[in-house]
């Protein structure tokens, strides 16, 4: 008796996310599993990292700072996926909103109601200078957008680091590179989390509309799903495509101005804390869904939470990434394999003769 | 051995899929030395069954004997093992391989280390083997679509065939190429081996086969000798009602304000590798008229239509539509003066597959109001609206929120078809619309595109089914190298006369 994989001529979305969710739990199991092989108890660090992050004001407070500047990296990642191309340079992006937005915090002055508006707006412009450049040369000259994305990043990260380390240096930090403290902060809700989070979540709206409930966003969804139709259909794809990774950029910028106006107030080489790239990992878990952004940050958030919590028991943190990776993994054999079923063949019976 | 010798006998095969019953019960023998044909429409299950014949997928329920001995194909290697072979629609050939590399590909009898020679010498002996007159040197990209299927079938054959498959064999062939095609099964039936032609053509089917199979909706309808079937009965069968195909009335009665619609003058293009593919055409199309374009593919069918609707650039010549100059305009633009095309490639280029179908069925109108309003697109509108279109057109899905891609093919066509013919107020250009589609649906697609021409609209019908064309068409212009060869009155227009222009031969007609 053998088994084989047989595709289905359509897989309903239900079954779809049934495997995805299969995938997340089966994968924490087997962390757990592996935990439990190298002497940890994993039940009561799991029990113990979620009491904390979600039972006290503290871990609350984490998880927002967190699940906020990851929000907005997941969303400009799936921005770009839906023109069908791969933002990976959310992290450069990033840097350089939040250079901009330091620059504009730490040298000019004026009333917080200008200034956080105007910090807001110039890391925005930062995010999407930073990928014009791979956005025209996709769209002019099809250049691979992965690979310039890509390397925009190193660019932005010794650009930022340059300036944190010389001309912006606060003298009297001496443990890390980093600026002057930049006066103006994000107003605080509840003392927990800043209002950054309603920022990010009247950002991820905004697009939902804009892709959802404009012709633009009609148009640019269409010549994404198939740029070939794009010519019969009359929309200029090269336009929409250059629009929506700047539109990509811009958001990751955003993310950055927020880091340093809400939650670090200076600039430092490690502001980001991985956050653009662990966007390309919750776009990739959303599969498109502004809804799934919100779910998949927030998972991704606590992930990250636990991880600081375990790091304090003699886990590296470095383990917590590795699971991330992990689920991702099995996440995307999930979401193929919905596409599939199993069949059983009988044991095989005689040949024909000849 | 006689006639009634059993090759291959499918008992009962049942295959579902997830809420679909693909196959149920089906019963067929098919035996040695005859032709048999398998009818259906699309959706009816041939290609399900043929994908279990050949060990692509695992039936259910029932069981598969070879010369009377039961088997089970675990994979496609098995069944081919086993003697059964297919030559598909679209070939499975490496086009930058010359004939003799495509025939030693992913053979297990190709020798491990090989020469040219070697190569060269083995499918000259294959040919002859077959009776089949390939050139083992010449590349695959340069060879005719008759060529390469005699290409394909010698592969198939090479590999100890003795059940040959072939699936819609005529659809890209020249009515001469059809009939040395048919020369060369009959040979092969001849030699014992039982050929199962899959076809909607029901002429055709009647000329080459022994015995028929009908399938509607997964099951075994009826199996015939061809003696007792007609055209009529046939397309019964297929589609559980009568079908009435009669030559359609030439020329809207209520044509008294007849005015040009569409005219080209010395339009010239040239293709995305630089060569000529339209040369000094001149055209005309009246309102309530259908021209109809012959010619074997690829001799500027696609650059023709493409110029007309704004896709593809012209290099020198005029193009009025409705007595605007069109030739600079893009696809848009084109669109909006009430010009609708039914392009070639639909799912490439006319569709967004993964988008559902309502995204799909709104393509032409998203701009207009209903549908929006100023930069505001009203997703509910375009359900409704597509819900419509669907109804109308007989899309058959479970609703439009679907991916566009799962629709069959005759029901993308439709829902293609019925968008275009939408806005074609003026000029519908409809390329190839009935390829591939079976009878129940190019009945219903000749109705949708009358249906324009009697309302005034003029109609550019490139085909490759000339009786279409014979049957439609008011006049019949046939392409060659990217020239208009001739104009033909469908009065005076022969199979004959317009064979021998797609040959090449340039006739004195009036164009």
């Amino acid at each position: 008796m053998s088994w084989r994989l047989e595709k289905l001529k359509s897989a309903p979305k239900s079954r779809a996310l049934l495997f995805r969710l299969g995938a997340i739990v089966f994968g924490l199991l087997i962390a757990g599993a592996v935990l439990g092989v190298l002497g940890f108890d994993p039940l009561a660090m799991a029990t113990q990292a979620l009491g904390y992050t979600l039972g006290s004001s503290f871990g609350l407070q984490d998880l927002g700072t967190l699940v906020t500047p990851l929000l907005l990296t997941g969303l400009a990642a799936m921005v770009a996926m839906r023109v069908n191309l791969w933002n990976i340079g959310g992290e450069g992006q990033f840097y350089m909103g939040a250079w901009a937005a330091a620059g504009i915090g730490i040298y000019i002055n004026g009333p917080s109601f200008i200034m956080l508006p105007l910090m807001f707006l110039a890391g925005a412009m930062a995010g999407a200078a930073w990928i014009a450049l791979p956005a025209f040369a996709k769209a002019r000259a099809n250049v691979d957008e992965i690979i310039t994305t890509l390397l925009m990043n190193f660019i932005a990260l010794l650009w930022v680091g340059y300036f944190a380390s010389g001309p912006w240096r606060d003298p009297k930090e001496v443990i890390t590179a980093s600026t002057f403290k930049i006066q103006y902060a994000l107003p605080e809700w509840f003392g927990i989390w800043n209002i950054g989070i309603f920022i990010v979540l009247a950002v991820i709206l905004a697009s939902w509309v804009l892709f959802n409930k404009t012709v633009w966003g009609y148009e640019t969804s269409y010549v994404g799903a198939n740029p070939d139709s794009a010519k019969y259909a009359g929309i200029p794809a090269g336009k929409r495509i250059i629009t929506t990774m700047l539109l990509s950029g811009a958001i990751a910028g955003i993310a950055g101005a927020l880091e340093v106006s809400g939650t670090v107030s200076r600039l430092q080489v490690g502001i980001s804390s991985q956050f653009g790239y662990l966007g390309i990992v919750i776009a990739a878990l959303a599969v498109g869904s502004h809804i799934g952004i919100i779910i998949a940050a927030f998972l991704m958030g606590l992930l990250l939470n636990a991880g600081i919590i375990f790091e304090t028991q003699g886990l590296s943190l470095h383990a917590v990434i590795a699971l991330t990776g992990w689920l991702l993994l099995l996440v995307g054999i999930a979401q193929v394999a919905a596409g599939y079923r199993l069949v059983r063949i009988p044991p095989a019976s005689q040949k024909p003769a000849g | 051995m006689t006639k009634q010798h059993s090759a291959v006998k499918l008992d009962g095969i049942t295959k579902t899929f997830p809420g679909v019953i693909a196959n149920e019960d089906v019963s067929i023998d098919f035996r040695k030395g005859e032709i048999h044909a398998l009818l259906g429409e699309n959706g009816a299950g041939k290609s399900t069954l043929m994908n279990v014949l050949t060990g692509i997928y695992k039936h259910d329920g029932g069981s598969i004997f070879i010369e009377g001995h039961p088997v089970e194909f675990a994979n496609a290697s098995d069944a081919i093992n086993a003697g059964i072979g297919m030559v598909h629609q679209h070939f499975k050939l490496v086009k930058a391989f010359t004939v003799a590399q495509n025939l030693h590909m992913g053979w297990d009898k190709t020798p491990k280390w090989i020469s040219q020679e070697f190569l060269k010498q083995s499918a000259e002996d294959l040919a002859q083997e077959f009776g089949l007159d390939v050139d083992p040197e010449a590349y695959v990209d340069d060879l005719s679509a008759g060529e390469q299927q005699r290409v394909e079938i010698v592969r198939v054959l090479a590999r100890g065939t003795q059940v040959l498959i072939v699936d819609e064999p005529t659809a890209v062939l020249t009515p001469q190429e059809v009939q040395s095609l048919f020369k060369v099964l009959r040979a092969l039936k001849e030699s014992g081996r039982t050929i199962i032609f899959i076809s909607h053509k029901l002429d055709e089917v009647l000329d080459i086969s022994d015995r028929i199979t009908v399938l509607r909706r997964g099951k075994v309808v009826a199996t015939q000798n061809v003696a007792d079937m007609t055209t009529r009965k046939l397309a019964n069968l297929m589609v559980g009602r009568d079908v009435v195909f009669e030559r359609m009335d030439r020329r809207s009665l209520h044509d008294t304000d007849r005015r040009e619609i569409l005219r080209l003058q010395n339009v010239t293009a040239v293709n995305s590798a630089g060569a000529k593919a339209l040369d000094s055409v001149d055209l005309s199309i009246n309102s309530f008229e259908i021209l109809g374009v012959a010619g074997v593919a690829g001799n500027g069918q696609r650059e023709l239509s493409e110029v007309i609707t704004g896709m593809h650039p012209t290099t020198t010549g005029d193009i009025m539509i409705g007595g605007e100059p069109t030739a600079r305009l893009g696809a848009d633009a084109i669109a909006k003066l009430g010009v609708g095309h039914i392009p070639e490639d639909r799912l490439k280029s006319g569709f967004a597959g993964d988008l559902p179908v309502s995204a799909n069925a709104v393509l032409r109108s998203y701009a207009n109001a209903p549908l929006s309003s100023g930069p505001w697109y009203k997703d509910r509108e375009a359900i409704r609206v597509a819900e419509e279109m669907v109804a109308e057109a007989d899309v058959q899905t479970p609703d439009v929120h679907v991916p566009l891609r799962n629709l069959s093919g005759g029901n993308q066509q439709r829902l293609i078809a019925k968008r275009e013919c939408r806005i074609a107020n003026q000029l519908l250009v409809a390329v190839y619309p009935m390829r591939g589609l079976d009878v129940g649906a190019v009945e219903r697609l000749r109705e949708m595109i009358m249906e324009r021409r009697d309302a005034g609209a003029a109609i550019l019908l490139v085909s490759e089914e000339l009786d279409e064309l014979l049957e439609m068409s008011d006049r019949i212009a046939v392409l060659n190298h990217g020239r208009i060869v001739g104009v033909l009155d469908a009065e005076e227009a022969t199979l004959e006369k317009i064979g021998l222009l797609m040959g090449g031969e340039t006739i004195g007609l009036h164009a």
